[in-house]
């Protein structure tokens, strides 16, 4: 059994929505089945072997190659397996990710792992706004899981982020824990402006202060050592990311927020 | 095309035709006399099936303001319920708040030809008539919302006269293509922008002095003077809080005859008696009803499921903001006219309230004795959305089905109500006075509602069938003023329905103080307030039709 691998054939003109395309759809589907899918792309659909080479017959470990920015909605409502995408994706990567793993080798575009319940999604570049947000409106964003960016995130990283890790190796854009609700957001690199904004409850952890400062509606709770931070640490380890290698550290300074609402986040900044 | 509909059994309350079988001709969009040649072009035989006018929700918020901020505030809403576009219906979506065209196109499929938005805001008459301009088939009108608005409070704390008072409703209804007049909380969203969070019968708006009682004879005086057949339409004080019953039997016996339409008159009838300090009042307000002959209502019966709440009443929307389901609600002061609040809601029937609910707007519907005076309406979609009524009827219909579902709610509440002993069942001719010609009575549509020669030719075909809810929620035919829009359930062919509006007179000084007025706190100029026709009209895709008033108005 080899991986199930959809070569993209060429630069597509529209946007594809590729949801139809994960293991919990594919099990048990002949290579004839799955050719004939229909895919939904701009206004009309294509069947996925015109859209794609199709190789293997593992539907349990799906390959993307090729992949462009155009193909939206890789892993929606996914619960077990593995896809593995070469290049870049498009906007709602992992949606409604339920379990099973996710991994591209290039930069995601927005609300990626947006309402992610279980799993991992792991990106090797970029990702794009709203890492773990709600979809427009909604109220929940990210429930569970984990999420590793290598490079930097955009702007409203886990806006209205419910449960669940999002580990940055890179840096975060402005409106980082917008809203956040619950769950840890780590980022090792810089983080833009009005950090924390309308956030509620949940961490966000630091190992260097933001350059512009801490905003305005957080309070500076003194510096703490923290004995649950090891342990967080500890449960890196077995994470392919460079969170995995980070010095274990328990001294902080807290500050929380944001106090324009009801204040119970908080900001870890490794001293 | 002279269309002969052959040996239908005819229910014409208009008529008092109560199941005669009888042949219907169709000329030009209006029914018309049999030919004296007997010749027609075609004929539909509906022989053994029930014909009625096209159904008229009086009470339906399908316009303005709120109905958006709904839609805006509830993708969940439209994500779970997507419909997509044919060759000839455009896509749309929504269960509790539905786009236009899903609106239009659901009404139809129902046998619905019109509906009426109860709560047009003045300043946002404009936006009201485009949404409903954009909703298909059915007919449209609206009732315009005044007694929190400034204007009116101001001249009556300067004790202005009635004569000036109907100029400015004749004005305003002018203007803003209204065809009734309606007060949502009187006086209480005004006096919410005073910071006063609850507003009785009798108590004085802060700043201006004024009762709501007040209010209400004020406009109910200035409707009937100006011959609107539409009476007065009252969303009373104090929505939903348990103990409210004393104040709705106060309403309706304060109005000193005038005639008044209590709108979902469930939501006011509500007692403190018992444990749970909520109980059913309806027996008390449904004796009060049938003993004034002045008085009508509609139920706003609630169903169990998700909704969303839309009301003008900021001051009660604000209250009940704690029970919103999903969390997340609107509450806005609008300009100096009122303000309006949105808050999804989630009926549940084992929750004691919900429960005593349903049974309070059932009870309702079956203690008040004259269906010519009590509507069938969900106050869609605060009770539930419109596409239940076929469930709601069937309810009416049939006492078994009633008592099986009342059975399985909450069982305390089941205790507090006596809905298990009322026998009652609605016939189909009781049915079809409710919804078509009362309800074109009560809104003042001379042409509608009836299946008389010289009416327009809005029709519904259903096949008999016990299974009431199956009956009419699948229509075998609706003709749309002469065209057949449904067949067999199925839109065939998608028309647009006029607007409904009365012109009641009025002395043109009022612009006077009203120019100045604009000027000073609107952000409209005065002259860009008044809607023109033409923008009704559009490109003829729409159509006003102006209704006559009551003998003894002004004209």
């Amino acid at each position: 059994m080899s991986s199930l691998t959809f070569t993209l054939k060429s630069s597509p003109a529209q946007r594809i929505d590729c949801s139809l395309l994960t293991p919990d759809l594919l099990t048990d589907k002949s290579v004839t089945d799955i050719a004939a899918i229909e895919l939904v792309t701009g206004n009309s659909t294509e069947r996925v072997d015109s859209l794609f080479d199709i190789l293997g017959d593992d539907a349990s470990n799906i390959k993307f190659v090729n992949s462009t920015d155009k193909l939206d909605f890789i892993g929606r409502n996914m619960t077990l397996g593995k896809i593995s995408v070469d290049g870049n994706v498009g906007g709602y990567l992992g949606l409604f990710l339920d379990g099973g793993q996710i991994e591209v080798t290039g930069d995601t575009g927005v609300y990626t792992a947006c309402e992610m319940k279980s799993g991992q999604i792991k990106i090797n570049g970029n990702a794009g706004e709203f890492v773990g947000g709600a979809r427009p409106g909604y109220k929940n964003g990210m429930t569970g899981g984990i999420v590793i960016v290598t490079g930097n995130t955009g702007e409203r990283t886990g806006d209205h982020m419910r449960r669940g890790m999002i580990l940055i190796e890179g840096n975060a854009g402005d409106y980082c824990g917008a809203r956040m609700i619950s769950g840890t957001i780590a980022v090792l690199g810089k983080v833009g402006a009005h950090l924390g904004y309308a956030m509620k409850r949940g961490t966000l952890l630091l190992t260097q202060a933001p350059s512009q400062g801490i905003p305005a509606n957080f309070n500076d709770c003194g510096s703490h050592t923290l004995a649950f931070l090891p342990l967080l640490f500890a449960s890196f380890a077995k994470l392919d990311s460079k969170f995995s290698d980070l010095e274990s550290f328990s001294r902080v300074q807290r500050y929380a927020g944001d106090l324009a609402g009801i204040g119970m986040g908080e900001i870890l900044v490794k001293i | 095309m002279l269309t002969k509909l052959t040996g239908g059994r005819v229910y014409d309350p208009a008529n008092s035709i109560n199941n005669e079988v009888k042949d219907i001709y169709i000329l030009d969009g209006r029914i018309v006399s049999a030919p004296s040649d007997g010749q027609f072009d075609k004929e539909i035989d509906v022989r053994g099936k029930v014909i009625m006018a096209g159904a008229i929700d009086m009470h339906t918020h399908i316009g303005g303001g709120k109905v958006n901020i709904a839609r805006t505030m509830l993708p969940e809403d439209h994500a779970a319920d997507v419909v997509a576009r044919t060759e000839l219906m455009r896509s749309g979506c929504g269960h509790a708040a539905p786009s236009t065209l899903t609106a239009g196109y659901r009404y139809a499929e129902m046998g619905y030809t019109a509906g009426f938005e109860p709560a047009i805001l003045p300043i946002n008459a404009r936006q009201a008539h485009m949404e409903m301009g954009d909703t298909p088939i059915i007919d449209k009108g609206g009732y315009v919302m005044l007694g929190s608005d400034d204007f009116l409070l101001r001249m009556m704390a300067s004790n202005g006269d009635q004569e000036a008072i109907n100029n400015y409703v004749a004005w305003t209804m002018t203007h803003s293509h209204a065809i009734g007049v309606k007060v949502v909380n009187p006086g209480g969203i005004n006096a919410f922008k005073f910071n006063q969070r609850k507003l009785d019968l009798d108590e004085k708006n802060k700043f201006y002095g004024i009762t709501p009682r007040d209010i209400l004879l004020r406009l109910a005086t200035a409707v009937k003077e100006l011959g609107v057949p539409h009476p007065l339409h009252v969303h009373g004080c104090n929505l939903g809080v348990a103990g409210n019953l004393e104040m709705t039997i106060d309403t309706m016996e304060g109005i000193n005859g005038l005639p008044m339409h209590m709108t979902h008159i469930q939501f006011h009838s509500y007692g403190t008696e018992g444990d749970f300090k909520f109980s059913s009042g309806s027996a008390q307000i449904a004796e009060v009803i049938n003993k004034h002959k002045n008085i009508t209502v509609d139920v706003g019966q609630i169903l169990f499921g998700q909704t969303v709440t839309a009301s003008g009443d900021n001051m009660r929307q604000h209250a009940a903001h704690p029970h919103a389901s999903p969390n997340k609600w609107v509450c806005m002061d609008i300009e100096c006219d009122a303000g309006c609040g949105v808050l999804p809601f989630k009926y549940k029937d084992q929750s004691y309230v919900n429960a005593l609910q349903w049974m309070i707007g059932l009870e309702t519907f079956l203690m008040v004795d004259d269906p010519w005076r009590v509507f069938l309406t969900t106050d869609h979609p605060n009770g539930a959305p419109f596409t239940s009524y076929p469930h709601l009827i069937r309810l009416l219909m049939d006492k078994t089905f009633r008592n099986d579902i009342l059975s399985t709610l909450h069982p305390e509440a089941q205790k507090a109500s006596h809905l298990a002993s009322l026998d009652r069942e609605y016939t189909l001719y009781e049915i079809a006075i409710m919804t078509r010609a009362g309800a074109a009575k009560l809104v003042g549509l001379a042409d509608r509602g009836s299946l008389g020669v010289g009416i327009a030719a809005d029709i519904t075909v259903y096949t008999d069938d016990e299974d009431r809810e199956k009956m009419f929620s699948k229509p075998d035919y609706v003709f749309k003023d002469g065209t057949m829009v449904v067949k067999d359930g199925e839109i065939v062919e998608v028309t647009w329905g006029t607007t409904h509006v009365v012109k009641p007179e009025y002395d043109n000084s009022i612009e006077k103080s009203l120019k100045p007025y604009f000027d000073r706190y609107h952000t409209q100029k005065m002259g860009n307030f008044k809607i023109s026709d033409d923008e009704i009209v559009d490109d003829g895709r729409g159509s006003l039709t102006v209704q006559p008033l009551h003998a003894g108005g002004k004209i």
